[in-house]
């Protein structure tokens, strides 16, 4: 029997509460952002009047690749290797900083209100 | 290496989880604390990094379940 095209798809979501990105002076989440955000996106999201939407939905990427990566029993790749930048037209791409992972091909969308940040990934992997 | 010091762990759960000393307590878990989610859980692991100056392992990380295998996981880093 063929492959079932399913078992080299992943799919991954989340969403993030803005409100929980805002205090950038408390101790604990300035620790967790050192850790597990890039320079180029705390560059990014820094750069914002409103920096918290920005955090929540990086965040709420890199959770849903997580997910995603998961979904395919790929389990050694975690927060800080993955990098979530917009391109010239505003479209997050993926860049997972570790190496070996060339099959892996990913997209993300991502979304966010004033409350709210929301992630969506699929992931193809290279037969 | 640090030493250990549960005081200096359970306070990190007490600021981070917002719950008091007597409420942590060995059996207290990730998947039935509604206050312990997976971005509280990478502010303590950060917290308890910048605090015992140690870089925990990603798979420890996710093995933290707990706060007794909390404890014991960071015995491996500390002395």
């Amino acid at each position: 029997m063929g492959k079932n095209a399913f078992e080299t798809i992943g799919i991954g979501t989340d969403m993030e509460e803005t409100r929980r990105f805002e205090d950038l002076n408390d101790p604990p989440f300035a620790a967790f952002l050192k850790k597990n955000f890039t320079k180029n996106e705390l560059d990014y999201c820094l750069s914002k009047d409103a920096p918290a939407p920005h955090l929540a939905a990086r965040y709420a990427g890199k959770e849903a690749v997580i997910k995603a990566l998961y979904s395919l029993d790929i389990t050694h790749i975690f927060y800080p290797a993955i990098e979530i930048v917009n391109n010239e037209r505003g479209v997050p791409n993926v860049r997972i900083n570790t190496d070996g992972n060339e099959e892996i091909h990913i997209n993300l969308s991502l979304s966010h209100s004033s409350g709210m940040a929301l992630a969506f990934c699929i992931i193809q992997l290279e037969a | 290496m640090t030493l250990f010091d549960e005081n200096k762990i359970k306070n990190i759960f007490c600021e981070v989880l917002g719950l008091s000393a007597q409420e942590i307590t060995d059996t207290l878990a990730y998947n039935s604390c509604v206050h312990w989610d997976s971005l509280k859980h990478l502010q303590m692991v950060a917290m308890m990094e910048e605090t015992f100056d140690i870089e925990i392992e990603m798979d420890d990380i996710i093995a933290m379940e707990d706060y007794g295998k909390v404890k014991d996981i960071l015995r491996k880093y500390l002395v």
